[in-house]
C-alpha cells in the first residue's frame, strides 16, 4: 500500500509541468463552485438576519391577498383589533392607521405615508430592528428620542423622508407641516432598505394624533406577534375568520405569517443557488475530462512499464489502483487547492459588491462546501480516471512488454 | 503553407483519443456560452418583444414603485387630463381607474379589484396578448356587461362562472360577456384575479372621478421622454405637490429591462467562461505533450533547414485547429442546447420563450474558442521552436 503511493508520487511527480495544469483546471472549477456557494450562502443570511426578527409577526391587511399590491378594500375597527387580541397564542397585537398625506417642508409639498400608533406598539412592530439612526458625529441631537404616549404633534420620520424627499435635508426639532398641521420632528430613523424599505419613506406619529389630522379612526394594518411561532398559521386562519365574521364577507381579511414568507424566500434562493452551481460546474466537467487526457497519456507512455510489472506478477487491479490513484491525489490536491482559492475568491466578490454597489454581503464559508468540494474532486478524478485505468489494467502483459 | 496544413491535421488524427477530449473541452465552455446567450436573448425578447409595439406609449401613474411594490400616492383629476390635452405632440389620452368592489355571486360575497377603461385601450392592453377563453371582449357602450379573469371565474366562487352569468358588484347586475385565458407569468397579476368594466360603468358602481392611471400615446416616439416630463411638471404643479405624478415612456422602461437583462447576462456568462479557462489549461496540456514528444522530430526538421517560425507555426496551427473544431461543435451543440431550455423554460414558466440565435453570438463564439486556441497554444509553440536542433535530435 505504502509503496502505491510512492510509486504513485513519484510518477506526478516526473511529469511536473503536466500534473499542474491538470491540477489547475480542477483547482479553477472547484474554486469556482465553492465561491459561488459560499456568495450565495452569504447572500441567503443577510436577507434571513434581516427577516428573522419578524417570524412571529403576522401581518393582517384588509382585502385578501387576490387584490395584489393594489389591494385595500376598507379597513378594520376597533372591535376587530380587540378580537384578534383575544385569541389564545396572540402575545401582542397593535393597529396602525396609515394614509397618504400631504407634507409640507420649507415651502416644498410632498406625498407621503404617515402611520399612527400606539407608541407603546412601536416596539412590538419593529423589534430591535428598526432604530434611530446613529449620532452622525455632528454632536448635538442628531438621533433624537423615540415617540412617547404623551406626545402631542411630534413625529418619527423615516431615512429616506429625511434625506431624499425634499430639497432641505430634515433633522431633529425641525418643523413639518402635515395636511395642515405643525408636527415637530423627534427623531430619524436608521436605514433599512431591502425588504423594509417601506419603513425609509414614512412618518410615524401618536395615534392619537393620527386620528385628528386624517379625520378617522380606520385601522389598515394589523400586526400580531404570536407566543409560537409554530401556531402562527393557526392564527392567522383564526384572524381571518374572526374579521371576516365581524364584517360579514368572505375573504375580506389577509393574515400573513411572515415565518411562512420567510420560507418561500429560502426556497427561492435554493432554485437560484442550484442554477448557478450547475452552471458553474461546467467546468468541473472540462477539468474531468483534462484529467482522463492526462491518464490516457500517462497509460500510453507507460505500456512497456506496465507490461513488466504485470511479468513480475503484478494483478489486474494492482495496475487499476494504481492509476486511479495516480487521477485521484492530482484531483484531491487540486480540490484542496480550489477551495482556498474560492474562499479568497467568495472574500474578493463579497468586497468588490460592496464597493461597488453598497450592499453589504459576506461570504459564509460552511465546512461541508469545502468538505463537498474535495468530496467532489474526489470523485471526479476516480471517475475520470476509471476509463483509463482500465485500459491499463487489461493490456497483455506479452503485448505490453514489446511496446517501444 | 498547404503542406503545414496537412502536418497539423496528421498530427491531430495521430492522437485521436487525445485530440477528441480536448475538443470536447473546448465545445462544452463554448456551447455553455452560446446556450446562455441565446435563451437570455430569448428571455428579453419574450418580455420587451410584446412593449416595443407600445413605443409611443406613456404611462402616468399617481405614485411610484417602491422596493418592488407599487405605493398610491393619490389620484388624478378631470382638469390633470384637460390640462395635457394641451400639451403638443400627444395624439390619445386614456384613462382607467381601479378599486376594490364587493362582489356577489350566488350569496358568496368576495372583494375583487375592478378596472374600468378605454376599452379599445383595455384590449390592446390585455386581451391582445393574453386572449380570450370564452366569449367576447367589452364594447364602448356595455355599460352592464362586464370581462373577468381566469382566477375571478374558477377560484374565487364556490362554483364556476362562464359567460352571461350574472354577478353583482357593489349592488348593482353586471352581465359576464367574456372570461380571459389564464396570463402568463407576466400578466398573471394584472388579469387573473381582476374584473374587467368600460370606464363609465366602473365610474358609476366604484362611484369615482378619481383617475388611477393615464395612457397617453405620442405621434413622435423621439419627443416621448420630454413629453413625459411636461406631463410631470402639469400635474405636479396642478396638485402643488413635488414627486407626486410619475410619467414613464415604455422606451425608458425597455431600457430599464435591457440593463437588467445585461447584468444577468454577463453573470451567467463570466461564470460560464470559467469553463473556457479550464478548457485553455486543457489545451496547453495536450500541445505541450505534443511538442515532448515530437521532439526528435522538431530537431529533424530544424536539421535540414526549418526555420523557429516554420515550428511556431506548425503548433499553433495545430491548436487552433484543435479549438476551431471545438468552437464550431460547441456552438452547435450549443444552439440546440438553447432549444432545449427554451422549450423547457416555456413548460415551466407559461411564458414563450423563443431561443435567439445571434449571428453574432455564433461568430463570436467561434472566434473566442479560436483566441482561447492561440493563446494556450503560444507557450507550447514557442518552446518547440526555440529548441537546440542538436539536443533535440538526439533525444528520444
Amino acid at each position: 500500500m505504502k509503496d502505491a503511493f510512492l510509486l504513485v508520487y513519484r510518477n506526478i511527480r516526473e511529469r511536473k509541468t503536466r500534473s499542474i495544469l491538470t491540477m489547475l483546471g480542477i483547482v479553477v472549477g472547484i474554486a469556482a463552485v465553492v465561491a459561488i456557494m459560499s456568495i450565495s450562502y452569504g447572500m441567503q443570511e443577510s436577507i434571513t438576519e434581516q427577516l428573522s426578527e419578524m417570524t412571529d409577526i403576522i401581518m393582517v391587511t384588509p382585502g385578501s391577498v387576490e387584490l395584489g399590491s393594489f389591494g385595500e378594500f376598507g379597513s378594520f375597527n376597533e372591535r376587530d383589533l380587540r378580537d384578534v387580541e383575544r385569541i389564545s397564542g396572540v402575545k401582542d397585537a397593535a393597529g396602525m392607521i396609515g394614509e397618504m398625506e400631504e407634507v409640507e417642508y420649507r415651502g416644498e409639498k410632498v406625498m407621503v405615508e404617515i402611520i399612527g400608533i400606539e407608541p407603546r406598539d412601536i416596539d412590538a412592530v419593529f423589534g430591535e430592528t428598526v432604530k434611530l439612526e446613529e449620532d452622525s458625529g455632528s454632536g448635538t441631537s442628531a438621533s433624537g428620542r423615540g415617540l412617547r404616549e404623551n406626545d402631542r404633534k411630534t413625529c418619527e420620520i423615516g431615512y429616506s423622508v429625511a434625506n431624499d424627499y425634499f430639497d432641505y435635508e430634515i433633522g431633529v426639532n425641525d418643523r413639518l407641516t402635515i395636511n395642515g398641521s405643525k408636527f415637530r420632528v423627534i427623531g430619524v430613523l436608521e436605514k433599512q432598505g431591502g425588504f423594509r424599505s417601506n419603513v425609509d419613506a414614512q412618518i410615524y406619529v401618536t395615534k392619537r394624533d393620527a386620528v385628528t389630522i386624517l379625520d378617522n379612526e380606520d385601522i389598515s394594518t394589523i400586526f400580531v406577534r404570536v407566543r409560537n411561532i409554530e401556531e402562527a398559521e393557526e392564527i392567522a386562519d383564526e384572524i381571518e375568520e374572526r374579521i371576516d365574521e365581524n364584517h360579514k364577507l368572505d375573504d375580506f381579511t389577509s393574515a400573513m405569517a411572515m415565518g411562512g414568507a420567510i420560507e418561500d424566500l429560502k426556497s427561492i434562493f435554493g432554485i437560484l443557488q442550484v442554477f448557478l452551481l450547475a452552471i458553474a460546474s461546467i467546468s468541473l466537467i472540462v477539468a474531468a475530462m483534462g484529467i482522463m487526457n492526462t491518464t490516457l497519456m500517462s497509460v500510453m507512455e507507460r505500456t512497456h512499464e506496465i507490461g513488466v510489472m504485470k511479468a513480475i506478477g503484478a494483478k489486474n487491479w494492482n495496475i487499476l489502483f494504481l492509476f486511479l490513484m495516480e487521477a485521484g491525489v492530482v484531483s484531491v490536491v487540486g480540490g484542496v487547492c480550489g477551495c482556498i482559492v474560492g474562499v479568497v475568491g467568495a472574500q474578493a466578490i463579497s468586497f468588490g459588491i460592496q464597493t461597488l454597489l453598497d450592499v453589504e454581503i459576506a461570504a459564509v464559508v460552511k465546512p461541508e462546501v469545502m468538505l463537498g468540494g474535495v468530496a467532489v474532486a474526489m470523485l471526479v478524478g476516480i471517475l475520470s480516471g476509471l476509463y483509463p485505468a482500465r485500459k491499463a489494467s487489461k493490456m497483455s502483459p506479452v503485448e505490453a512488454v514489446r511496446y517501444e | 503553407m498547404i503542406d503545414k496544413f496537412l502536418l497539423a491535421f496528421r498530427d491531430i488524427r495521430e492522437r485521436k483519443a487525445r485530440s477528441i477530449l480536448t475538443v470536447l473541452g473546448i465545445a462544452v465552455g463554448i456551447a455553455a456560452i452560446v446556450s446562455l446567450m441565446s435563451v437570455g436573448y430569448g428571455m428579453e425578447h419574450a418580455i420587451t418583444g410584446e412593449l416595443t409595439e407600445m413605443a409611443d406609449m406613456i404611462s402616468v401613474m399617481p405614485g411610484e414603485l417602491r422596493g418592488g411594490s407599487y405605493v398610491e400616492k393619490g389620484s388624478f383629476t378631470d382638469r390633470d387630463v384637460s390640462d395635457l390635452q394641451r400639451i403638443g405632440g400627444i395624439k390619445d389620452i386614456s384613462t382607467m381607474t381601479y378599486d376594490a368592489a364587493e362582489v356577489e355571486y350566488r350569496n358568496k360575497r368576495v372583494p375583487i379589484f375592478v378596472l374600468g377603461g378605454d376599452t379599445k385601450e383595455l384590449e390592446s392592453f390585455y386581451v391582445e396578448p393574453v386572449g380570450l377563453k370564452e366569449g367576447r371582449w367589452l364594447r364602448e357602450n356595455d355599460y352592464k356587461g362586464c370581462v373577468i379573469g381566469d382566477r375571478v371565474a374558477n377560484d374565487f366562487f364556490d362554483e364556476v362562472i362562464h359567460v352571461n352569468d350574472k354577478l353583482v358588484i357593489n349592488d348593482e347586475k353586471f352581465v359576464v360577456v367574456g372570461v380571459f385565458e389564464k396570463g402568463d407569468m407576466l400578466y398573471a397579476n394584472d388579469v387573473d384575479s381582476n374584473i374587467f368594466l368600460t370606464l363609465r360603468a366602473a365610474k358609476e358602481v366604484l362611484q369615482t372621478d378619481e383617475i388611477k392611471y393615464i395612457i397617453v400615446r405620442v405621434y413622435e416616439i423621439d419627443e416621448a421622454e420630454g413629453i413625459a416630463e411636461e406631463i410631470e411638471e402639469r400635474i405636479n404643479d396642478n396638485h402643488g405637490l413635488d414627486d407626486f405624478a410619475n410619467a414613464m415612456t415604455m422606451g425608458s422602461m425597455i431600457e430599464l429591462m435591457g440593463d437588467i437583462f445585461m447584468i444577468i447576462r454577463g453573470v451567467l456568462i463570466g461564470i460560464a467562461a470559467i469553463a473556457l479557462v479550464v478548457a485553455s489549461i486543457g489545451i496547453m496540456n495536450t500541445m505541450l505533450m505534443s511538442v515532448m514528444e515530437r521532439t526528435h522530430e522538431i530537431g529533424v526538421m530544424k536539421a535540414i533547414g526549418a526555420k523557429s517560425r516554420d515550428v511556431l507555426s506548425l503548433f499553433l496551427l495545430e491548436s487552433s485547429m484543435v479549438s476551431l473544431v471545438g468552437g464550431v461543435i460547441g456552438c452547435v451543440v450549443g444552439v440546440i442546447i438553447a432549444k432545449v431550455l427554451s422549450f423547457l423554460g416555456s413548460a415551466a414558466s407559461g411564458l414563450e420563450i423563443a431561443a435567439i440565435v445571434k449571428p453574432e453570438v455564433i461568430l463570436g463564439g467561434i472566434a473566442v474558442a479560436l483566441i482561447v486556441g492561440v493563446l494556450s497554444g503560444f507557450y507550447p509553440a514557442r518552446k518547440a521552436s526555440k529548441m537546440s536542433p542538436v539536443e533535440a535530435v538526439r533525444y528520444g
